[in-house]
């Protein structure tokens, strides 16, 4: 007989508990999750918790057999003096031995995960309700995107943090532990990623009616890899070709905001769209990147995404929106489709 | 004889009372009709209530702004020839006897107007008054409107009937009639083609009259023309002047009216001077915006490049600085309501400070007035 979660439950029941459990369980593991760690500070961190854990585990168990021991087991009472000992011994030294040990090691790592980055610099600013994203090459060259970060493994990557509104929290659990953004602050933050693919970050600070759908997508790529893509979007990408999409986006407003690199569209007050069909969501990674799904959240920008600060364009046709939404997620220029093939571990 | 009160015998003569009313009600014996008028009692009562509501409600309203301005005045008088005059007469045009004969009698304000103050003439015109006929201000969000008809009606007691006629015909008073007013139908069929009731205040040119009273809708884009005036006529765009004119005109003139004022070529507004610095913290917000409020350029969707991709946005060089900024400041109170596209400016409006709206206002302005020098041999 299996016992389930400490209890022997109606026969019925038992699969039900099992099928819980396990669900519980596989929230341990995957994209978004800081007990299945894939950079370096998630698993030192992680590594501290499963020490703490198993510590914390061991020092409960000595206090209820000695607690067990001294109320049950031992028939004469206490003299003053030996329960003084208990007292100081178990009370105050064993303690603060233990707390000490902690501490050192804690303090120890510390300046390991203040260490500076290397050369590449992400400047991340937080939005209601998105990330803008800019990647600051060592030469001055400047990278933009948004709510879609890359990374590459092995490397120390040094994320400058601000906010314009109000403050956003910075947290991508397998990576590392969160950072605030704090308008009229820069904060700093190293990311050390140990492991290829894809992971989901998301704001850890109340920010507003969608702070909970301001998420972000974080892949991890191989050097090279990382190193040739990030080439590639020195230059602008050769402009999407239908035609129709271009004309529509332009005619509409919508450059007035958001950047299309390579089209008249330069607006600096949304996302930066270019090259929106690599990305794997949309929204600030809160629906699969397809087509009818931007259609959507064109026409009904603020049901899907409540206080979003872009107005819902409902006054384009169904169809012209599509035409838009295809012409932002057509592949551009020759090298975009390989790239994602190079990317994929 | 004693009567003894009790519960029992109270309850019985309420309810006989209500009885007899409801059965004196159906008898059909109260009479209704508005000849011979009211006993001397109930008009006074009556009187007596209403001003007292008056009264104390119009400590609600705020301050006015300076009624004496002349194009409040025009914008009043506009509005007044065929939304008031036909009920309450005008100088010169005396009231028709049709009306004078309901119950209460609307006010005759070609022989005297009562004596209210400002706040008290705006919670008349705001509100309306029940059971009276007054009806209320198409639009009560729109108090900008309500003072420019507040602002005539204090002026009107000395308004020479010629100086009336002016305000409120413009150039057209040739196609109204002296004394016109008096006549009901004005209220839902122009006697005059709509053309002309559009350019009493407009003028026939588009580019409106007595300063910035009209906003020049000379060579706006025929598009956003139709667009406009059907959201007008739909009520989805708040106005209490311009509504009943866009709903009593029928879609076809609306259609023909915006092709006759897209046609208009556009002349520059006398714009008032305005502080170079302000009029250059304008020029940034139009053509960068201001990143950090999150406000787009204002060219992306009112400069040249954008008016020629999209006709349905409406040009705005050379528009009276202080209507842009009436503009601005109705989206930003939510009333300003407008066609298809609102929404867009709705959201960017409301992020511009007051001081944004009046400097992003003059430097269109101005800039309309550069243009036209510019193109001028």
């Amino acid at each position: 007989m299996t016992i389930v979660l400490g209890f022997s439950a109606p026969r019925p029941l038992r699969g039900l508990g099992a099928a819980g459990l396990a669900l519980i369980l596989a929230g341990c593991s995957g994209r978004q999750s800081a007990l299945d760690p894939a950079g370096h500070e998630a698993r030192v961190v992680g590594d501290l918790f499963w020490w703490m854990l198993i510590a914390s585990v061991v020092i409960w168990a000595l206090v209820m057999a000695f607690s067990f021991y001294a109320s049950h087991r031992r028939g004469e009472p206490w003299s003053s003096r030996a329960a003084a000992r208990v007292i100081l011994i178990c009370g105050a030294i064993l303690p603060t031995l233990l707390l000490a040990i902690l501490l050192v090691f804690g303090l120890r790592l510390m300046p390991m995960l203040r260490a500076p980055g290397e050369e590449l610099r992400i400047a991340v600013e937080g939005q209601q309700f998105w990330w803008r994203v800019t990647y600051e090459l060592p030469d001055g060259t400047r990278v933009s995107s948004a709510n879609e970060v890359r990374l590459p493994r092995g490397r120390r990557t040094e994320f400058v943090l601000t906010a314009q509104d109000v403050i956003h929290s910075f947290w991508v659990p397998p990576l590392a532990g969160k950072m605030d953004l704090i308008p009229g602050m820069t904060n700093r933050l190293v990311l050390e990623p140990e492991r290829t693919g894809r992971f989901r970050g998301a704001c850890a600070e109340f920010c507003g009616a969608s702070h909970a759908l301001m998420a972000l997508d974080i892949e991890v790529m191989e050097p090279d890899a990382f190193e040739a893509w990030l080439q590639s979007r020195r230059t602008p990408p050769a402009p999407p070709r239908t035609e129709d999409g271009a004309a529509l986006f332009l005619a509409n407003g919508c450059g007035a905001c958001h950047t299309v690199a390579g089209t008249e569209a330069a607006g600096r007050v949304g996302p930066d769209l270019t090259l929106l069909s690599e990305r794997p969501s949309i929204a600030a990674g809160i629906l699969p990147n397809n087509t009818d799904n931007l259609v959507s959240f064109i026409r009904n920008t603020r049901d899907i995404k409540p206080g979003a600060r872009m107005p819902s364009f409902a006054m384009l046709s169904p169809e012209q929106a599509a035409s838009i939404a295809h012409w932002l997620l057509t592949p551009r220029s020759g090298t975009a489709g390989t790239r994602r093939a190079d990317a994929t571990p | 004889m004693t009567l003894r009160l009790t519960w029992r015998r109270i309850g019985i003569a309420l309810a006989a009372l209500v009885l007899g009313g409801l059965l004196f009600g159906w008898s059909g014996l109260f009479y209704v009709g508005a000849t011979g008028g009211h006993w001397g009692v109930t008009n006074w009562f009556l009187h007596w209530v209403m001003q007292n509501s008056v009264r104390t409600y119009s400590l609600l309203v705020e301050e006015p702004p300076d009624l004496r301005d002349r194009a409040l005045l025009a914008r009043g008088a506009g509005h007044y020839a065929t939304g008031c005059a036909p009920c309450h007469a005008a100088p010169g045009e005396p009231q028709n006897p049709v009306v004078s004969q309901s119950l209460p009698a609307p006010p005759d304000f070609s022989r005297r107007i009562d004596e209210w103050d400002s706040k008290e003439f705006f919670r008349i015109v705001q509100h309306g008054v029940r059971y009276s006929g007054m009806p209320a201000w198409p639009e009560p969000g729109r108090q900008d409107e309500v003072w420019s008809m507040v602002a005539l009606l204090e002026a009107l007691p000395s308004l020479s009937p010629e100086e009336y006629r002016r305000l409120a015909y413009g150039q057209e008073a040739a196609e109204f009639p002296a004394g016109g007013s008096a006549a009901l139908a004005r209220l839902s069929d122009p006697a005059a083609p709509v053309l002309a009731d559009c350019a009493r205040c407009h003028n026939r040119d588009g580019l409106g009259r007595d300063g910035d009273a009209f906003p020049i809708i000379a060579g706006q884009s025929e598009t956003y023309l139709v667009e406009t005036l059907r959201a007008f006529a739909e009520g989805r765009r708040h106005s209490g002047m311009m509504q009943p004119p866009a709903a009593r005109a029928g879609d076809e003139a609306l259609q023909a009216i915006a092709r006759h004022y897209a046609a208009q070529p556009r002349a520059a507004a006398a714009a008032a001077p305005a502080d170079a610095a302000l009029i250059e913290q304008g020029e940034r917000i139009a053509r960068e915006g201001v990143v950090a409020q999150q406000v787009p350029a204002c060219l992306s969707c009112h400069g040249d490049e954008a008016l020629r991709r999209n006709l349905a946005f409406p040009r705005l060089d050379g528009q009276h600085a202080g209507y842009l900024q009436r503009q601005l400041e109705a989206w930003q109170s939510g009333v300003r309501g407008g066609g298809p596209r609102q929404e867009l400016m709705r959201t960017v409006a409301d992020r511009l400070t007051a001081d944004q709206v009046k400097a992003v206002s003059a430097w269109f302005a101005a800039q309309g007035t550069r243009q036209e020098a510019a193109s001028r041999p």
